[in-house]
Parts: C-alpha cells; sequence; structure tokens
C-alpha cells in the first residue's frame, strides 16, 4: 500500500514553512508537518469562505506565532536543558565540582589573556592623542635587540630633530620607599621634564629636580601625605608635595 | 496531601487556551486540527487558535503528561494516516476538573455579590 502523498509544496505551503524556521529545531522535528497540515486545512476553509479578512487573520496569526510563540518555545527548551544539566550535576556533586573548577580556571586564564592582549595591544594609552607617540630606540653594537637611549642622546634629539613635536625620556628603576611604616621596595621611573606636559596627563605624585630630570615616585597608590620619602638606588631623599589638580 | 493531589495542584491554573484544548479532548481523542476546530465551534469562534499556538500548547501538556498521543486510529475511511491523535490521560482530565471547580467557584462568588446574576432554575 502506498502512503497517502500531500497536496503539492504552494507557494503559501512554502512561505509558512518558512515562518515555521523561527520555532526550535526540536519544536519542528516532532510537529512541523502536522502544522504544516493544519494551516494549509485553515486555509481552505478560509479560502471557501471566501474573505480576504479570514485569509489575513490567518496569516497574521502565523507571523505573530513566529514572533511570539517561538522565543517562547526556545526559552522553553533553554529552561529545560538547563534544569536537566542542573539535576544531572546535583546527583553528581564531585564531577560537578572539578567541572565549575576546571571552567573558572578555563575562564579566568581566557580573561587574563584577553586583558593583557587588549591592554597592550588594542586599548590605546590614556594620553592625550595616543596615535602620534612614537617609541625610538637604538639598535648597535650592544645587542641584537632594539635598547633605549643615553640621555645625551635623547637631550640632541629634543634639541636638533625637526621631526617630532617633542621627545620624552623615562627610566624604570627599583628602589625603597619609607613612608613611616617600614621601607618598602617599589618600582617606580625617572622621567624628564616634559613627561606630563608632552602626553597630557595629571601629574599626581612627588616631583624632585634630578639635575635636568625629575622623578615622581607612586608608593603604590597609598596615601603618603607628610610621610618622609625615602629612595635607594643614588637617588636622593624625595620631598613630598602636594598633588597637582 | 497526597502526590496526586499536588501534581494537580503544581499545574494550576491553567490558561485559557490549554483549559479549551483539555476540554476538547474530553470526548474522545483528536488530532491538532480536530482540536481547533472544536474549540472554534464550541466557542462560536471567540477563541481561535493558530497553528503554532496549538503545538505549543500540545507540547507542554505532553510533557506535563496532561495528554498523550495515541497509536489508536479511528475508522480508516475517516483517517489521514499522517495525522497524530491525541488523547486525554486521568491527570489531564484531574487537571482540567480541578480549574474548572476553580474558576465555579470565582463565579459563584461573583453570583453572591450579584456582580452577575443568578443562574435560572431549569
Amino acid at each position: 500500500m502506498r502512503p497517502k502523498q500531500g497536496p503539492p509544496s504552494s507557494r503559501s505551503d512554502r512561505l509558512f514553512r518558512a515562518l515555521l524556521r523561527a520555532f526550535p529545531f526540536d519544536f519542528r522535528t516532532d510537529h512541523e508537518r502536522e502544522m504544516a497540515q493544519t494551516f494549509r486545512a485553515q486555509l481552505h476553509e478560509a479560502r471557501r469562505e471566501g474573505t480576504v479578512a479570514a485569509i489575513l487573520r490567518l496569516w497574521l496569526e502565523a507571523i505573530r506565532d513566529a514572533f511570539t510563540t517561538a522565543p517562547r518555545e526556545h526559552l522553553a527548551i533553554l529552561r529545560q536543558d538547563i534544569e536537566y544539566a542542573l539535576r544531572a550535576l546535583w546527583r553528581a556533586p564531585v564531577f560537578a565540582s572539578a567541572a565549575v573548577l576546571t571552567l573558572a580556571i578555563g575562564v579566568s586564564a581566557v580573561v587574563a589573556v584577553v586583558a593583557i592582549i587588549n591592554a597592550f595591544m588594542f586599548r590605546p594609552l590614556a594620553v592625550e592623542r595616543p596615535h602620534e607617540l612614537m617609541s625610538i630606540s637604538t639598535r648597535d653594537g650592544h645587542g641584537t635587540l632594539p635598547h633605549g637611549l643615553s640621555f645625551l642622546d635623547l637631550q640632541d634629539y629634543r634639541s636638533q630633530s625637526a621631526v617630532f613635536t617633542d621627545l620624552l625620556g623615562y627610566a624604570p628603576r627599583t628602589g625603597a620607599l619609607d613612608a613611616g611604616g617600614g621601607a618598602e621596595r617599589i618600582t617606580f621611573e625617572m622621567v624628564t621634564d616634559n613627561y606630563f606636559s608632552l602626553l597630557g596627563v595629571v601629574r599626581g605624585f612627588f616631583p624632585q629636580q634630578l639635575g635636568a630630570e625629575e622623578a615622581w615616585v607612586d608608593d603604590g597608590g597609598g596615601d603618603a601625605d607628610g610621610a618622609t620619602s625615602a629612595c635607594s638606588n643614588s637617588i636622593k631623599p624625595l620631598r613630598p608635595l602636594t598633588p597637582m589638580a | 496531601m497526597s502526590s496526586h493531589r499536588r501534581s494537580v495542584d503544581h499545574l494550576l491554573p491553567l490558561t485559557p487556551p490549554m483549559l479549551h484544548t483539555l476540554v476538547a479532548l474530553a470526548d474522545g481523542d483528536k488530532h491538532g486540527y480536530a482540536i481547533l476546530k472544536e474549540i472554534s465551534r464550541r466557542t462560536d469562534g471567540a477563541v481561535l487558535l493558530s497553528a503554532g499556538t496549538l503545538y505549543a500548547l500540545v507540547r507542554r501538556a505532553t510533557a506535563d503528561g496532561l495528554i498523550v498521543e495515541t497509536d489508536e486510529r479511528p475508522d480508516p475511511a475517516l483517517d489521514d494516516e499522517r495525522r497524530r491523535y491525541y488523547r486525554l490521560t486521568s491527570l489531564g482530565r484531574r487537571v482540567a476538573a480541578a480549574e474548572l471547580a476553580r474558576l465555579e467557584s470565582i463565579v459563584d462568588m461573583a453570583r453572591a455579590k450579584k456582580l452577575i446574576p443568578r443562574r435560572s432554575p431549569a
């Protein structure tokens, strides 16, 4: 016996099936054929009535289903999946703990890597016109990798170069800072006097003249008002000043 | 309280389309289009369910155990073998009855407060 064949696929049938694609895959697998069949019967009846309003109402309801019922079904299936997953995890607490821990480590690692990549490669520096900044380094017989300039070279470039608006210099250092609670090892930078003005940022720490340079020391965000600061590494004791506004 | 009672209460209240669907199946197995027709006929066209709404209800009612798909087919002369038939389960019957009783108590309350007229004796 041959199974009954449905009517040949009409344009309205194809359009209705296209609307059904808004429904979740599982839902369509279970009900698509029946829904199309039901819609075909309803459409046939509406045409028999002969009113455009009945046909229009049917199509409007089909469209409304695609925008209201279909999302609700997606949510229902999602909720069902989440409940199932939670029940499964609750039944196997050791596995659940291992899974959560693994996920936490994995997510943390990814977040850290993305944050570093973002900070160094994508996010512009928090200065004025970061796109205009250039980094100058020296490549000579002292090593295969580019390295920094001497302070004298920097002074020469600064006074003789017409290519750049201005040049600034910086040199990272480590030292010890005693802000009253004992010496604390810190990292700081010696920078040239135009460092903050050229970058267009507000100076917030303790400047001290060191010949042609100035040094600013960050004690790690602490409040050092009135503290007697001292740095080793042949830098003279720093004189705390009121941060500039 | 029995577990049956708890499961019935857990499923209440029903939405009007769900209640109509369960009531439509109360007197026998039906396929989807027959359910739509029955609801439309019994409500004089006031409740017209779309195919999407109906099958979402069917899916939910099946998941909650209110209806089941049945393998029994009607008279082959009347049957379309592509259709799927649904049957009201005993739980579905109890849930529908409980929902109707709930609605009836509200109607009785409204009558007592003269919000709607008392039913005239038959």
